[in-house]
């Protein structure tokens, strides 16, 4: 029954069927009702006709041609760029469109980043270093394999493109640290001060980091001092920093060794464990 | 259940039909009920995804939320249901009765919903509603959190049985009969129906398996069938979204207009088959008692009411140990109450409690009408004693108070002793009520011999609670000023707004 | 197991593909423990929603691509940023110290999503740590292996987490809210359960180098979202008397070949696939396979088991009374039929010695229903 023509025609059946039925008994108002389903089966079965495919799950309808809004004159990978520089440490796409809604304007969608990241490689791979930075890949401490969905610029030195197991809680405690400036910074320069999504953007990271919301304020973003956000993030820095510097340098070092520029930037081929065994012998 | 019951689930299965289990109808039925059909978005806690609403079959009115995940669509939503449940409540908040603390409203709102789910949807947006802020950053209409305090009200009191404020039809129409299938089964309106009264044309059976196939008879909610979610709802929301992320205002109003008539589709036959049910539930004489209950939910409708009008705050999260306990005790006795008052009118239940051997029903063999017996305070009063042989498995012990559907009202008896006899069974019971004040019991109030009587215990009595449910509890029980609802570290609302836009 | 037994499931199943156990079939298991079919059918890898709707009566059970994409999301947004949010309710809840942070992410090896790879991976992080040696606090999707009837099983948890107390915590993250400190009892149920095959797969993995199952605690931190946020909150289960439970019905399973060795010989639940894997098999000859098989449905079937359509149809064949449910069937203990219980009732049977009882109290609800007739009733 997997196969949604043949279910479709099950229903066709059975919903004709009972129109039939309710028909017969004179209760028109039933057989109205089923009619429209009916009609709604019909239609749907076409539809998978014409499409021609197997469309086991619902056709997804991705907003193609987004129109651009003022602001968006940019590249997207600038956009990522930017809002990458703001936070500092290799980001999933999630967080990168987080930050650009917060401090930026223009349209970034993370659907957009990830066929920016193909690109990425491409363009890299056709003539290095033909442009300044490229949007590339974190790296794996041990396999030096490309990390699932976090996005990073290849300026950057090699021990922060790095994620050892102790990383993602001190990205997140830095990226803390950079947002609540970035805060900070608007709330002295510009005139209506930081944008309601930067606060929101600020309080979940707040939430999450021991001491970093007023004790004594109701749960409101306003109420946010992003002083005491970075003092807490810093304090809870303070307890991984070393043995999150040592991981990655170590393994920085490794990958310098051993992989050539591309692999540097796009991480090493997907081997599996097989490697890993080696690795860590 | 009893014996009895189960024998007529039985007596359902090989006779292919369902079996009455009462001869009256038990609960009240309005002249004027307001149906709900509830329908909410799969996997996601309390997002309705449309409800239909009317207080007449041909006036049912369809509301919609084009995208569930949306929380300002979601309390726009709230706010036009909450408009017209709440018009329908006023309604009735008039034409108040009686004079100074006892004046009550002599008729009270009733909702009806298809099944238990439509109950758990209502009380999740009850709960959703009720601590709104007017005010502030996200504000919602005034009607909303009024909404949702009179929801959380009706919730309670629909708990406590005998009520009918607000009652699944599924539970209704199976007090009443006997089907050939589970409780389970039970819970589904369109197979209940089919056993009880199939449509036109179909054979139980087949109308057995059209209430399985959400083809035929799409669920009555509060869920949608995965079926519809995956090939119709899920790309007509998706077809919604992206008009309104593009601006384009005649896709929006397209998509808009082919989304109701999708929902439209999938609740049209509940709404139908529940005016169904409940025309059929009119044709059975309503219960004499049903009246007295119906007296106690327009005292707590009306005590309510004026808790409300008096800007009274919404119930709390979580009641209280006490008030927990407090809150269960009236409920065991609501319902030890509406067991004994349907038993006492109906035939069929007192049938039923005779079969599990709670209740007890023969002939009077023996009696010795001019007994007497000295009180404590030295007054001779009446004892007359009866002895009955029944066939029923009595399994009540002595010393246990009786009531009696076949005496007059206020007889009242106490078990003496309960003996074998052949395969029979002989009661003595002692009459301790409803004689009369003179010294020789007043003609008629004694059961003479050969008379046919039925005994079943008395629940006792007791003052009608005044406040049952979490309606107009103390302060002390009741949610504070500072207790908002909203978690003090975490903004609910930022949260639900955030959830609202992430695809 | 004797590999005959392996065999003769091996031609219960036919050509198909076999099916491994999954934490959603060893959970099931505690449903209706004493299913024989279900036991085969599972054991054998058989597809019961393939044979069911085969034998006429497809699965009643459909999952919303809303519930699926919920659960997902609400998923990735407690393990967003480090699993930020997790790290906030782990300490909150169960006192996770500050520097207890480290994460391992075992969705898949360097790029490699094969479950024995995870395995390996799985099995080399949690032992470093159980002995002390590793970092590791938060391990994401690690691949755990049970082995069941003989065969593999993987099962892959939300997360696991470690040295809360100094003990493996097994954490389901589930989309159905916990809304003023109460959740759903069916839902927290269903998960506990699961969550019980993820720890006895743990146990077993580290009883396999010698540590005691003590390194595994037996509560589970549920994580939902709070109210009707998206915020997540957490709460302990304790799931004890469920694991003790499964571990039961595993030992059945390893029993399975008693159950086989009283099949017809050449039993088989094959469909017949042809190369576009169409069945082929004549429904009829396939229903009266699995007629040969004693299954005990329960109205509770509807909501576990793919073949409950096909087991109520089977019960109301035989007029059981399984149709009607518990309630029903306990007022008539030691019968298993609608028409024994009428016959009874009407005295048209002859009681056994053992029924003597019941028919006497099946004559006298027969008599009161008589009179009542004449009443009429609700009609
Ligand atoms: S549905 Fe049938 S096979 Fe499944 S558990 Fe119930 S009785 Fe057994």
């Amino acid at each position: 029954m997997s196969d949604p023509l043949d279910a479709l025609e099950k229903s066709i059946s059975s919903l004709r069927r009972a129109i039939r039925d309710a028909s017969a008994a004179g209760d028109t108002e039933r057989a109205g009702e089923l009619r429209a389903q009916l009609r709604r089966a019909e239609r749907a079965w076409d539809a998978l006709i014409d499409a021609d495919e197997p469309a086991a799950t619902p056709a997804r309808l991705e907003p193609t041609a987004v129109p651009a809004a003022q602001g968006a004159q940019l590249p997207a990978r600038e956009h990522v760029h930017r809002a990458l520089m703001l936070l500092g440490t290799p980001a999933a796409p999630k967080l990168i469109v987080g930050v650009h809604e917060a401090f930026f304007p223009g349209e970034l969608s993370a659907s957009k980043l990830s066929s920016l990241r193909r690109d990425e490689e491409r363009s890299y791979r056709s003539s290095p270093g033909a442009r300044p930075y490229y949007l590339c890949m974190a790296l794996a401490h041990d396999l030096l394999t490309p990390v699932r969905a976090l996005v990073t610029i290849s300026t950057w030195a090699l021990e922060q493109r790095i994620i050892g197991p102790l990383s993602p809680r001190v990205d997140f405690l830095t990226g803390a640290v950079h947002i609540a400036k970035a805060v900070h910074n608007s709330a002295q320069s510009t005139a209506d001060g930081p944008s309601p999504a930067a606060l929101r953007l600020l309080w979940r990271f707040a939430v999450n980091i021991p001491d970093a919301l007023p004790r004594s304020a109701p749960g409101h973003e306003g109420a946010l001092d992003p002083q005491q956000v970075i003092d807490a993030a810093e304090a809870e820095l303070e307890v991984h920093a070393d043995a999150d510097r040592a991981v990655r340098t170590e393994a920085a070092r490794r990958a310098r060794k051993s992989l050539g520029d591309d692999q540097q930037l796009f991480g090493a081929p997907l081997q599996g464990v097989t490697r890993l065994r080696t690795a860590r012998a | 259940m009893s014996m009895l019951s189960a024998l007529a689930h039985v007596q359902a299965t090989e006779s292919m039909q369902a079996v009455p289990l009462t001869a009256f109808r038990h609960r009240r039925l309005s002249s004027r009920p307001l149906v709900i059909i509830p329908l909410v978005m799969a996997g996601e806690a309390g997002a309705p995804l449309a409800a239909m609403v009317g207080s007449a079959r041909r006036k049912g009115t369809l509301l919609v939320v084009a995208q569930p995940r949306n929380r300002d669509q979601r309390f726009a939503f709230a706010a036009s249901l909450g408009r017209t449940v709440i018009d329908y409540i006023d309604s009735f908040r008039q034409g108040r009765r009686g004079g100074g603390g006892h004046s009550r409203y002599p008729d009270t709102p009733q909702i009806l919903v298809p099944n238990h789910g439509g109950i758990k949807a209502l009380a999740d947006l009850g709960r959703m509603c009720r601590f709104r802020s007017t005010s502030g950053p996200h504000a919602v209409p005034d009607v909303v959190p009024e909404f949702g305090m009179w929801l959380t009200f009706l919730v309670d009191r629909a708990e406590q049985a005998g009520t009918s404020m607000l009652l699944p039809v599924t539970g209704i129409l199976a007090e009443h009969w006997a089907t050939g299938q589970s409780t389970l089964e039970d819970q589904n309106l369109a197979s209940l129906m089919a056993w009880i009264a199939p449509p036109a044309g179909l054979s139980v059976e087949q109308a057995m398996a059209d209430a399985e196939n959400p083809d035929v008879c799409p669920p009555a909610g509060p869920a949608t069938s995965p079926e519809f979610d995956n090939r119709d709802l899920a790309p007509a929301i998706k077809r919604f979204d992206t008009a309104r992320t593009l601006g384009d205002l005649r896709a929006l109003a397209a998509a808009e207009s082919d989304l109701r008539e999708l929902i439209a589709g999938q609740i049209q036959p509940t709404w139908r088959m529940t005016w169904e049910a409940i025309a059929l539930l009119r044709s059975v004489p309503e219960a004499p008692r049903t009246i007295k209950r119906f007296e106690r939910d327009c005292a707590a409708f009306t005590s309510y009411s004026d808790y409300r009008d008096s800007g009274g705050l919404p119930q709390r999260k979580r009641d209280t140990a006490i008030g927990a306990a407090q809150r269960l005790g009236w409920l065991e006795r609501a319902l030890a109450e509406f067991e004994s008052d349907m038993a006492f009118d109906d035939p069929f239940v007192l049938a039923d409690r005779r079969s599990a051997g709670e209740a007890f029903a023969g002939t009077v063999v023996e009696a010795e009408p001019s007994r007497t017996v000295t009180t404590a305070s030295n007054r001779r009063v009446p004892r007359p004693r009866v002895t009955i042989r029944t066939q029923d498995p009595v399994r009540l012990a002595a010393d246990t108070k009786l009531l009696s559907p076949s005496m007059p009202s206020g007889h009242k008896a106490v078990i003496v002793s309960v003996l074998p006899d052949g395969d029979a069974t002989l009661v003595t019971v002692e009459v301790t009520g409803g004689m009369g004040r003179a010294r020789v019991p007043a003609r008629g109030s004694v059961p003479v011999p050969d008379q046919r009587i039925a005994y079943l215990p008395d629940p006792g009595w007791r003052p009608a609670p005044q406040f049952p449910g979490s309606d107009r509890t103390p302060w002390t029980h009741s949610a504070t000023a500072g207790e908002t609802g909203a978690d003090p570290a975490a903004p609910e609302d930022a949260a639900a707004e955030e959830w609202g836009n992430e695809d | 197991m004797k590999a005959p037994v392996d065999d003769r499931l091996d031609a219960l199943r036919g050509s198909a593909k076999r099916l491994d156990y999954s934490a959603r079939s060893l959970a099931a298991l505690e449903n209706n423990p004493r299913c024989t079919l279900r036991a085969l059918l599972d054991a054998s890898g058989s597809d019961k929603a393939a044979i069911a709707a085969h034998a006429g009566h497809p699965s009643p059970f459909g999952q919303s691509a809303f519930a699926l994409a919920r659960g997902n999301v609400f998923e990735t947004m407690v393990k967003d940023n480090g699993c930020a949010e997790l790290l906030r309710l782990l300490r909150e809840t169960l006192q996770l110290t500050l520097p207890e942070v480290g994460y391992e992410d075992l969705n898949d090896i360097g790029g490699d999503g094969r479950a024995e790879v995870r395995h390996d991976r799985t099995k080399q992080v949690l032992l470093q740590a159980a002995r002390g040696n590793g970092g590791g606090t938060l391990f994401d999707h690690p691949m755990l292996c049970l082995p069941v009837g003989g065969h593999k099983a993987f099962l892959e948890p939300d997360l696991v987490a470690f040295r809360i107390g100094g003990r493996f915590h097994v954490v389901e993250i589930k989309s159905f809210p916990i809304i003023d400190g109460q959740a759903d009892p069916t839902q927290v149920r269903a998960a506990t359960t699961q969550a019980c095959a993820y720890i006895i797969a743990l146990r077993n993995l580290l009883a396999r180098v010698g540590i005691d199952k003590q390194a595994v605690s037996d509560t589970i931190v549920l994580v939902a979202p709070k109210d009707f946020t998206n915020r997540p909150t957490a709460a302990f289960v304790d799931a004890r008397k469920q694991v003790a439970a499964l571990s039961r019905q595993l030992a059945r399973i390893e029993r399975i070949g008693d159950l086989v060795d009283l099949l017809p010989e050449g039993l088989t639940f094959d469909l017949g696939l042809d190369k576009d894997k169409r069945a082929r098999r004549p429904a009829e000859e396939l229903a009266e396979a699995l007629d040969q098989v004693p299954a005990t449905y329960r109205p509770d079937c509807l909501n576990h088991c793919e073949m409950a359509f096909y087991c109520r149809s089977r019960a109301r064949a035989d007029s059981s009374l399984d149709v009607l449910g518990p309630a029903v069937r306990e007022q008539f203990g030691g019968i298993d039929t609608t028409t024994m219980v009428l016959g009874l009732a009407q005295g048209r049977l002859t009681p056994t010695q053992d029924q003597v009882e019941m028919a006497a109290a099946l004559r006298h609800a027969a008599r009161l229903r008589a009179e009542l007739n004449v009443l009429g009733g609700a009609e």
